[in-house]
Order: structure tokens, then C-alpha cells, then sequence
């Protein structure tokens, strides 16, 4: 019943080909009227309806760039691949990579202006985490109005979501979260990012990583404790290191730093980087001034 | 236009859905079978069939009474809400004729068959189709049509259930008995002493004399000989945009149904097309060929009259539809439409725009998981965090929303306040080691307090509250099988946490390099004990 020959590991009746856009009536009398237009090259055929339009090669991006030209370089292309699967790994319960990926998440406009971003998570982190919330999300410079929410029964749900989202490449970008998607699921949705254009992140826990991976790139990314000139708890500081980088150098590692006035992340320095990695207990003023 | 409306009636209707649930034709003896209700003093005779009737049994006759008349009389409980659910599952079904059919319990059914007799090729045969699907169902039926529907009541019970051509009422009507007006015993008692039979005479009495008596019956005959409008069950607006196919020979397969969903959207979209319309619900009926229906239905996020993608949402539902023995006919209909005009897209690759219409997405999503797992968050008009976002089903386009900025606020909000034990400095000091999920964390550096005081409209568990919370409650009116609880921040909290409540809110760092946001409660209200809560966690 149209299957293809790989075995579906996610739904019986999900249909792995791309269904071809239909002609309808509206397309045959469409075709007729523009014929000589069309002979003569002066109109081009995009599709019978907005919702079967194939978006066109844009000469927008194919990169997104990380804002800290200093990660950037690492980067082939000088920034995350658009056709790419990105994997975002942390600690269980530590908010980093989720952020991380947010962050980068919102920097993937392109010239036709922001567009939505697919949130896709599973249905008991909510009770575990907690939900998104609108005020936290534009404190990290995403603007919550971009949000959509998706909320998965079950990680089949969730891949196959976020698949669909991808091939639709009305996105900005596709956020599939806790959820550590295995080989096969890898190059589907590597598959899905190519067709549709968007950049595929990926945030799940450390423990979760397998060995062989097909992903673009992968991060670890740990919190960290603002450094001790800072006020009170200070910005967020984020320790990133790239793990795995297809068409680069892997293994390298930034302290990084949320800068909320000028929303754009920044590398922390070096006399940060040190006090920061000795972690000593802050003194009792500091404490106190805070309060 | 001239209405015709079509009565149908089941003289045996009771006895004819017993024989059916059971599987039963009728016996091959010719005992006489009745069905009985419970009574005060004994069971009743609550239907009968054609041998009883025959033998000058009475609905209402006490059972004993009939045995006695005739002891090779059958007998067996009557089942009335069986009876009445399946009178209306076959009204449903009747829609396969007209959309605008209704049930008359206990025992007949009413068609409004103005303007679409000719879809069957003509009244004659639409009665004859209409008798004969029945027939084969078992039910024994009278159908007839007439101009007004009182008049086709009558007919089919009281006449000779033949219809009455147009014109004509007052001819057929005035030959049938006066019991067809439906008199009640003190009426009927009047109307025997005057010696009045038939409703010809009725119809003749003087109206301000003799006639004045009888009221009830002159408004029924009124109404049926069309002179006074009817005032019956009230219409349901017939949807403008409705296409219907019919199957020559009952189908049942996968392939059947797509290839007759295809026709059916491609014959609606034309349909939308040209009243510059988009659909916003869609509702596919199958009719079986045993007397029920399936339907299967999809919402949009925005107006669309685009045959492909609407056939995409249907194929995700299509798998839930039973065709039992055959499904014969199929309407589609689109209940809620709203303006869709033809925009432009993007000319090709000439400008290099990206579409960015989510909508199609959002359907897709919707329809496969459920309306209430995709969605947006808004801003709502509180300034105490649980309550001041909350999310709503995504629509087809993005709102534009103004997020206040008040304080640093955690990317992720837990549901509900979980208590936490903490040690802090009196009086008001952010805690200095804190245990939550059986870990202690270390705090390194604290940001605070910040106040958040309650909001003096509300008391605590007050009507206001309550009128809140289900105002705030999200769903699906219709109650899809598959959405699951829908999801908000939670507007009750931990139950020790007095509600509502002043809270000093710390966003601390701990010594695993998290940031949380934690609260305390009870300091300046002397009846309550300190107690500290962790709320949200940061990036």
C-alpha cells in the first residue's frame, strides 16, 4: 500500500515518499489559461496551491551563524549547516544544551524576516522540567511569538513531528528535545533538513550518545558558574565543547557567555576562564549584598 | 419552490428491530408475537405485530388478558431505549436522501426532500429506493410524500400511503377518519356524539361556531393543509457547501475510500473556489449499507480549499473508518468556512522568498496528534508568574504579543512549586544550601529578593478564582478521542502553599553550575510557617 522498501520503524501508516502535489481542478484551468505564458517562458511554475509550493532555491544562507565569530571559525562554512543535523548533549536536568540551542535557534532568519521555530518535546517533561515560559524564553533573545509548541505522546511521535516539520521548511528552525534519535533516525532527519531547508537541532543527555552518530555536529555543553567579578549570579555562562564536526576538527572547547543587552553570545577571557574554573565558594558579602 | 416533504412510518417498528437484533425472519408458524413493557399491576402489550393486530389486540391490553384470548400468543420484554437509539442512528442515516432528517418517535421519520428528489431521479423512485433499502434491513415501511409534512404524517398512517400529488391536499386529506387529527379521549367523545367521521367534516364547520370546540384539532389540519406554517423541531441550516457521491456497488477497500475522497474534495473545492471560500472544518460522512454512518472529521488552522493537503489530513483519520458489509454513498461537508481570497506566492525563484505559512504544518500536526499538543504561548494579563503565560492552540497565524519584561525569569517554569528544604539566614536572606529530588545543592551566589506580591482582587479559593481557572482551561469543545489533558501551567499549586500568597522569589546559582528560582513564603504573616519553594529553572 505505497510503502518503500525500508522498513518504517515509526508508523504503519506513515508514507516515506514525499505524496506528489496533486492537480486539482483549480491547477488544469490554471495551466490552460497561462499555456502561452508558460511556452514563452515568462511564467515559471511553482505549484498548484500555497500549500504545495516548493520552496524555492533562495539565495539566503546556508549556514547559521553563532554570533561569536570565534565558535564560527571552527565551523566549515563559518556557521551550523542549514542541511544538517546538529545534536546539543548535557547532563540530565542541566538547561545548557536546551538554551544553547535556543539561542542559536533564533539566529536562523533569513531575509524574509523571522519565522517560527518548532519546539518538539515529550509529554512527561513537562512534569519533570517544567514548560516553557514566554518571559524566560525573550530574557535569551528568542522572541516567544515565534514559538510552536509541540507537545509528542512518545518518541516515535516526536520523530516523525519532527520530520514533518523539517520537509514543510516553513521554519527557522526544528528543536526536537529529549529525545537521543538513533542511526536511522539520524539520517532520516538529516534527509528531511536537506529536502527542506532548515537546521535540525537535536538536545538530549549525555548518557544517551552512541557511539556512531550521523549528526552534522555535536556539542557537550555544561553550566557554569559566572565568574567571581560578577554581581550576584551574573550572566549565564555555558562551557561548549565540539565533540564531533563533519568537514572539521573536532574536540575543541569555549567558555561561553550570554550577553543580554547585546543578545549575542561572547567568549568569556581568560582570567574569567581561570577564577571560573576553580569554583571557590563565594564569600559571605557576597552573599549578603545580594540580599 | 414548491416543498415536498416525506413521512415514513414503521408500523412495526418495535417488533422488527427485535427480530433484527436476533437475526430472526419471522416464524414460520403463524403464532401471533407481541412485545410487553412492565405495569403497576402486570405487563402490557407494548407492540404488536401484524397476526395480533389481527386478532383485535390493543397496545396497552394486559398480558394475561391476550393469553387468554389466545394461548399460542409469543411474547418477549420490549427494549425502548433500543428502540429509540436506533430510530435516530436511522435518521442519521436517512441523510444519505435529504441532510435535513429527523426521527419522530417512537416509530416514523421525517424528510424535508424539497429540491433533491431529482438526484434519485424523481420522487417515485426515491420512495421506491427508500422502501426497498429498508425492506432489506428488515423494517416493513409506509412512505409517502405530500406538500407540508403534517399532511404526509397523515397519510402514511391514516390514508392510504400513497403520496398525494402536489395541489391536492385538501382532496386526499379530507377522506381521511378524524382520528388522524389526533384527538384526545374527551374529544373523541364529543366528536362521536356529533357523528363526526371523517376530517371532511371537520374541515367544514363553521370557524367562529361549532368549530370553535375544537381548536387543537383545526390548528393540526391548519397546518397540515399548509395554511398556517408548521411549528415543528427546529431546522438545522443546511450547509452551503455539501457534495455527495453515490457508489454503484457497496465498497470496502482502502484504495475505494481514497479514490472517492479525491473526487469528493476536487468536486468541493471547486465549490469553495468559487465563492472565494476557504474551509475550516470538513466533515466526510460514510453511509453503510447497514443503516449507520461513519464520520470522519478534520479542523484547519486556517481557511483552505487546497484538495491535497486537505486529502493528506484525511488520510491520517481514514484508517479509524469501519466499512462493515459496504459503504454505498459519501458526503462531504463543510460546516465552518471562512473568506479565503487567492494570494500571491512568491514568483518563483525571481525574488527568493521563502514561504513561511505554517499553516499547513500546524493542520498536519494538529490532525495527527491532537489540536491540544501544538501550540503557542501568550501572555496573560498577571503579573504572578504561574499566571502570567499560559499556551493556546496554534492558530494559523503568528499573534503578535507584548512580553513585559518585570525580573529574570527561568526558561523553563515548573507546573507546580515543588517544596524544598533550605537553610537561610534570618531574616531575609536568600538560603545558603537547599535540598530538592533528595540533592542537596550548595548555593554560590544569590540575585534577589524580588517581590511578588498577591493579587488583591482575589481571595483565596474565592468565586473569582474559580471563575478564572475554567476561564483559563484550554480544550477542544468537541472533546477529541485523542487529546490528552491539555497544557497549561498549572493554576494550583503545591497544596501547603497558601494561595494566594506573598512570595520573595532568589534566582540562585548552585554549586552544579545550575540556576534556580526559588521563593519563600510565610516570613511576614505570622500564621503561616517559612517554608521555601523551587519554581523554575534557568539556563
Amino acid at each position: 500500500m505505497g510503502g518503500s522498501s525500508r522498513t518504517s520503524a515509526w508508523s504503519t501508516t506513515y508514507w516515506p515518499k514525499r505524496p506528489e502535489a496533486g492537480r486539482s481542478m483549480e491547477s488544469h484551468r490554471l495551466e490552460a489559461a497561462l499555456a502561452p505564458l508558460l511556452a514563452a517562458g515568462l511564467v515559471a511554475r511553482a505549484g498548484a496551491s500555497a500549500y504545495d509550493a516548493r520552496p524555492a532555491a533562495s539565495p539566503a544562507a546556508t549556514v547559521v551563524g553563532t554570533g561569536a565569530p570565534a565558535l564560527d571559525s571552527w565551523l566549515p562554512g563559518g556557521g551550523l549547516a542549514r542541511a544538517g543535523l546538529h545534536e546539543f548533549t548535557g547532563a540530565p536536568l542541566d538547561l545548557a544544551p536546551l538554551a544553547f540551542a535556543l539561542i542559536l535557534a533564533g539566529r536562523g532568519a533569513n531575509c524574509s524576516g523571522a519565522g517560527p521555530v518548532i519546539w518538539i518535546r515529550l509529554a512527561h517533561a513537562t512534569s519533570e522540567h517544567g514548560l516553557p515560559y514566554g518571559f524566560g524564553l525573550a530574557q535569551i533573545g528568542f522572541d516567544p511569538d515565534r514559538l510552536i509548541l509541540v507537545d509528542a505522546p512518545n518518541a516515535r511521535d516526536a520523530l516523525w513531528a519532527a520530520e514533518e516539520s523539517l520537509r514543510a521548511s516553513c521554519g527557522d528552525a526544528v528543536l526536537l528535545d529529549g529525545v537521543a534519535p538513533d542511526l536511522t533516525a539520524q539520517r532520516r532527519l538529516l534527509l528531511a533538513a536537506e529536502q527542506g531547508e532548515g537546521p535540525a537541532f537535536a538536545t538530549y543527555a549525555a548518557t544517551k550518545v552512541a557511539t556512531s552518530s550521523a549528526a552534522t555536529t555535536r556539542w557537550l555543553v555544561t553550566s557554569q558558574a559566572a565568574g567571581p567579578d560578577a554581581v550576584g549570579v551574573g550572566a549565564p555562562r555555558w562551557r561548549v565543547d565540539l565533540e564531533r564536526c563533519r568537514g572539521g576538527r573536532a574536540g575543541r572547547s569555549m567558555l561561553l557567555e550570554w550577553n543580554e543587552a547585546g543578545r549575542v553570545l561572547v567568549e568569556a577571557t581568560d582570567a574569567q576562564l581561570h577564577a571560573a574554573h576553580k569554583k571557590q565558594p563565594v564569600p559571605a558579602e557576597k552573599l549578603r549584598k545580594a540580599g | 419552490m414548491a416543498r415536498r416533504y416525506v413521512a415514513v412510518w414503521f408500523p412495526f417498528f418495535a417488533i422488527d428491530r427485535w427480530r433484527s437484533a436476533r437475526n430472526a425472519a419471522a416464524p414460520a408458524n403463524d403464532d401471533p408475537f407481541v412485545l410487553i413493557e412492565a405495569h403497576a399491576h402486570g405487563p402490557r402489550l407494548a407492540a404488536l405485530d401484524a397476526r395480533a393486530r389481527a386478532l383485535g389486540l390493543t397496545i396497552g391490553r394486559p398480558l394475561g388478558e391476550a393469553r387468554a384470548l389466545e394461548p399460542a400468543l409469543q411474547y418477549d420484554w420490549i427494549d425502548a431505549s433500543q428502540d429509540r437509539a436506533t430510530l435516530a442512528r436511522f435518521a442519521g442515516w436517512a441523510q444519505r436522501w435529504t441532510p435535513l432528517a429527523h426521527a419522530q418517535q417512537p416509530d416514523g421519520l421525517a424528510l424535508d426532500i424539497t429540491g433533491c428528489a431529482h438526484l434519485f431521479g424523481g420522487e417515485t423512485h426515491l420512495l421506491q429506493d427508500l422502501r426497498a433499502r429498508f425492506r432489506a434491513l428488515g423494517y416493513t415501511t409506509r412512505a409517502a410524500a405530500a406538500d407540508t409534512p403534517g399532511a404526509a404524517w397523515m397519510q402514511v398512517r391514516w390514508g392510504d400511503g400513497e403520496s398525494i400529488p402536489r395541489g391536492h391536499l385538501r382532496l386526499h386529506l379530507n377522506k381521511l377518519p378524524v382520528e388522524a387529527l389526533q384527538p384526545d379521549e374527551a374529544t373523541r367523545e364529543t366528536l362521536r356524539t356529533l357523528g363526526i367521521r371523517e376530517v371532511r367534516e371537520i374541515d367544514a364547520l363553521p370557524r367562529a361556531g361549532l368549530g370553535a370546540r375544537f381548536p387543537e384539532l383545526l390548528q393540526r389540519l391548519d397546518a397540515a393543509l399548509g395554511r398556517v406554517p408548521e411549528a415543528g423541531p427546529s431546522r438545522r441550516a443546511v450547509p452551503r457547501f455539501r457534495t455527495r457521491l453515490v457508489f454503484a456497488e457497496p465498497i470496502a477497500t482502502r484504495e475505494a475510500l481514497e479514490a472517492a475522497l479525491d473526487r469528493l474534495l476536487d468536486a468541493l473545492s471547486v465549490q469553495l473556489e468559487r465563492e472565494v471560500r476557504g474551509a475550516r472544518r470538513l466533515d466526510l460522512t460514510w453511509f453503510r449499507v447497514d443503516g449507520s454512518t461513519q464520520l470522519t472529521r478534520i479542523d484547519t488552522s486556517a481557511p483552505t480549499r487546497s484538495a491535497p493537503h486537505l486529502k493528506r489530513l484525511f488520510l491520517e483519520r481514514l484508517d479509524r473508518v469501519d466499512p462493515g458489509f459496504g459503504i454505498d454513498a459519501a458526503t462531504l461537508v463543510a460546516p465552518a468556512t471562512d473568506y479565503n481570497p487567492a494570494h500571491q506566492l512568491g514568483a518563483g525563484g525571481l525574488l527568493g522568498e521563502r514561504l513561511r505559512d505554517a499553516a499547513p504544518l500546524i493542520d498536519r500536526l494538529q490532525t495527527r496528534l491532537g489540536a491540544s499538543r501544538v501550540l503557542r504561548p501568550a501572555p496573560l494579563d498577571s503579573h504572578v508568574p504561574e499566571r502570567a503565560a499560559s499556551f493556546a492552540a496554534a492558530g494559523g497565524a503568528p499573534a503578535r504579543h507584548a512580553w513585559p519584561v518585570r525580573g529574570p525569569r527561568p526558561l523553563l517554569l515548573l507546573p507546580r512549586a515543588e517544596p524544598i528544604d533550605a537553610i537561610a539566614q534570618v531574616p531575609d536572606h536568600p538560603p545558603l544550601r537547599f535540598t530538592w529530588r533528595q540533592r542537596t545543592r550548595r548555593v554560590l551566589a544569590a540575585d534577589g529578593p524580588e517581590r511578588i506580591e498577591p493579587e488583591w482582587w482575589r481571595e483565596a479559593g474565592g468565586a473569582l478564582d474559580r471563575l478564572l481557572l475554567t476561564a483559563t482551561r484550554l480544550g477542544d469543545e468537541d472533546g477529541d478521542e485523542d487529546d490528552a489533558s491539555p497544557v497549561a501551567i498549572d493554576d494550583t499549586l503545591s497544596p501547603d502553599l497558601p494561595d494566594p500568597s506573598l512570595r520573595d522569589y532568589y534566582r540562585v546559582q548552585a554549586d552544579d553550575g545550575r540556576r534556580y528560582w526559588v521563593f519563600r513564603v510565610g516570613l511576614y504573616q505570622p500564621d503561616l510557617p517559612t517554608r521555601w519553594y523551587l519554581h523554575g529553572i534557568f539556563a
